[in-house]
């Protein structure tokens, strides 16, 4: 039996040890070697493909910025790119208002059936996305879609809204918002349902209107709220590619053509997979800069 | 432990170990194959054949839109991992998986069946000789029309010309009844209704080389034909494809006429079953008296199976089956009026069993049995659909005319694809 004393002679105090510092590590590693592998990796190496023609059957050639210069002289990105923004702004706008005004709704004292309420806004969050699409897409039938049929009840003229590029992004945006509607309001609920009823109490008592406790009081306690789900949203928005895929495969005349949709016909379509990565990192980086520009317009006092 | 019960231990753990092996020797081998709607219907009609004929081989049929299919396969091939063993490959894509050397050779197994399919067909399955795909089926454009409402207007049916079509058309339109159907927007889903007329009209995008064709006079004009349906006479129903609008005008009889491939029978009966009978086929219209009968197509299927394929020797079994089989091929027709692309098949009584939605008539016999459909050459396709369909698009909002339209296509895929 040499074999315990070999290990209780010399070694003995620094093995357990050093088992027990390594301990924790161990029980971390599967987390970092999964992170490493399918996060951090894919990362680190589409930022090296950016800078390659690669189409992903023979090796990938080093073209320096060659897809960063034929990216900004595409004119379709550029389309791309104002899209994305113009319904980033439109949607996150119209989203977060209509989220917070909800979500005030419910945590008013006059409100009924709250609970029904909840479920009814919550309820388009839960449907899969090919069935919303079926659903809007007879909505935003030309003349014979509910939109269009309530339009001429209305006097107002037959609208083509999958059809005509002018309004085709608020098509979508229309679709994104009632499924994402109940989400936030929830989120912006319960952010109101943190803030401590004594506070509002002693603004009412010293004599503030519901609007000026809503508005002095609530609104700035719930800026953290706000600021999360104006962030959230806002990567959503960039990220734009379900719904316009579904339902207008990025058309007519390329009205409804976002980055996210741009990116993937170059790497899944053309697999222009090295062109597909600049393309993803420039995306990268503008959610990154919008999401920091959004930060320091909210204020210091949430960080 | 004794030394008999050590032998009784090794011996079960060899057993044990052997047994996977075994096991191995006689489990099914179970391929996948990729398709959509309909041929997935006719997929799931044969394979039960082809299980009884290859004991020890199943067949799993995965229903997927047909466009991510083509990207979901496109990019396994590339990966080389994560395919299916089989999938349906839309023909007009088909050049696209070929640089990427990811597609089983199946040369050895075509080569001895090569006079069995059309020549255009075949000669779309590889290059240098080589071929890469299984052909599958066709898909030949008829036209569809509402023989009641031809009657009551005196129309005489078929239509021989697209002369007669537009003269049919004008006293229909004077009523409020549109004879056919222009995908206007048209984005990428588009392209192949345009695609057809062109086909027809033997208007080629490329040469069979692969090389644009310049100041293309002849697809010129017929974007200008196209249009002018729409716009000049304005005697077809305009919208997407497939659109709400467009079934709810087929229901409400607005719509009699329809140019489209075989089988969109089934769309019809689907979406307007009252129509039962009243409902007629005739061959697509020739492009002038003299003209040759042809008529144009959506783009035929073929079946591609990658290398990485775990089954490649069962996959191929299946494929053939389904692509190279007159049983399988005529029931191809039978389940969803794909018409076969196995001349054999096509010479089966089956296909001459008349419809009752169209008041007894045969579509192969009626409407496509004297039509010859040209080739059409497709180059990368996936990116000419996005370039033709924007400008499409543009054309239809009045942003340009047919031939500025026409000019920019040839203009822009010059630039993008460098052909």
């Amino acid at each position: 039996m040499s074999t315990p004393t070999a290990i209780g002679t010399g070694r003995a105090g620094f093995g357990p040890r050093l088992r027990r510092g390594l301990t924790p590590y161990l029980f971390l590693a599967p987390f970092f070697l999964t992170f490493i592998a399918f996060w951090l990796g894919p990362i680190i190496a589409s930022l090296i493909y950016s800078f390659t023609d690669w189409r992903g059957f023979a090796s990938p050639r080093f073209i320096g910025l060659g897809n960063y210069s034929k990216l900004f002289s595409d004119p379709r990105f550029w389309v791309a790119l104002k899209n994305t923004l113009f319904y980033g702004f439109a949607y996150v706008t119209i989203l977060n208002v209509s989220a917070l005004a909800l979500a005030l709704c419910l945590d008013s004292a006059w409100l009924r059936f709250k609970n029904a309420v909840k479920v009814g806004f919550f309820l388009p969050v839960t449907i899969s996305l090919v069935v919303a699409a079926v659903i809007f897409e007879m909505i935003f039938a030309k003349g014979v879609g509910l939109l269009n049929i309530v339009q001429k009840g209305l006097g107002l003229g037959e609208i083509d809204w999958l059809g005509d590029p002018r309004f085709s992004i608020w098509a979508i945006i229309i679709l994104r918002v009632w499924r994402a509607l109940g989400y936030y309001a929830v989120i912006y609920f319960a952010g109101l349902q943190g803030i401590p009823e004594d506070v509002k109490e002693a603004a009412r008592l010293d004599g503030c209107s519901p609007w000026q406790v809503t508005r002095y009081v609530t609104l700035p306690l719930l800026k953290p709220v706000i600021l999360f789900s104006v962030i959230m949203s806002t990567i959503w928005a960039l990220e734009l590619f379900d719904e316009p895929w579904v339902l207008t495969k990025g058309g007519p005349a390329d009205s409804t053509l976002t980055i996210v949709i741009y990116l993937y016909q170059a790497g899944f379509q053309y697999v222009e997979l090295g062109y597909a990565a600049a393309v993803s990192y420039v995306l990268t980086l503008m959610i990154v800069a919008i999401a920091i520009v959004q930060k320091l317009l909210s204020g210091r006092e949430v960080a | 432990m004794t030394m008999f019960d050590r032998r009784v231990v090794l011996a079960g753990l060899a057993a044990t170990a052997a047994m996977p092996a075994a096991a191995d020797a006689q489990a099914p081998t179970k391929i996948t194959y990729w398709a959509w709607t309909e041929h997935v219907a006719a997929a799931n009609a044969v394979k039960g054949e082809f299980e009884k004929q290859n004991p020890g081989i199943t067949v799993e049929v995965v229903n997927l839109n047909p466009f991510d299919l083509q990207d979901k396969f496109l990019v396994a091939l590339a990966a080389g991992t994560g395919g299916p063993d089989v999938a349906l490959i839309l023909q007009r894509r088909f050049d696209g998986y070929l640089p990427t050397g990811g597609l089983l050779d199946t040369t050895s197994a075509m080569a001895p069946l090569k006079e069995s399919f059309p020549a255009s067909v075949y000669a779309s399955l590889g290059t240098g000789g080589k071929t890469f795909a299984v052909p599958y089926d066709q898909n030949p454009a008829v036209y569809f029309y509402r023989a009641d409402i031809f009657e009551a207007n005196g129309i005489k049916a078929p239509l021989e010309t697209w002369d007669d079509v537009v003269a049919a058309g004008r006293i229909l339109a004077a009523k409020g009844i549109f004879i056919g159907h222009v995908s206007s927007p048209s984005g990428v889903p588009g392209v192949a209704n345009l695609v057809q007329y062109l086909q027809s009209r033997n208007a080629q995008i490329f040469t069979a080389d692969g090389k644009l064709i310049r100041d293309n006079k002849l697809a010129q004009e017929t974007l200008q034909f196209y249009f002018d349906l729409a716009r000049k006479e304005k005697i077809v129903f305009e919208s997407r494809n497939n659109a709400p609008e467009f079934f709810q005008a087929i229901k409400d009889s607005r719509i009699a006429g329809y140019a489209v491939p075989a089988w969109a029978v089934f769309r019809l009966q689907k979406e307007a079953p009252e129509h039962a009978g009243k409902w007629r086929v005739m061959p697509w219209p020739k492009w002038g008296k003299d003209q040759p009968p042809t008529t144009g197509a959506w783009g035929g299927n073929v079946l591609a199976i990658p290398k990485s394929s775990r089954n490649k020797e069962a996959a191929l079994k299946w494929a053939m089956f389904i692509g190279a089989n007159e049983l399988t091929q005529v029931k191809i027709w039978q389940e969803g009026h794909l018409v076969p692309a196995f001349a054999p098949a096509l010479r089966s009584p089956e296909l001459l069993k008349g419809e009752a939605y169209l008041g007894g008539q045969s579509i192969y016999e009626a409407g496509l049995k004297d039509r010859t459909l040209n080739g059409f050459n497709y180059f990368d396709w996936a990116k000419a659909e996005v370039i033709i369909g924007n400008q499409l698009d543009l054309m239809f909002g009045g942003k340009a005319s047919p031939a500025e339209t026409w000019a920019e296509i040839e203009k822009q895929l010059a630039s993008q694809l460098g052909r």
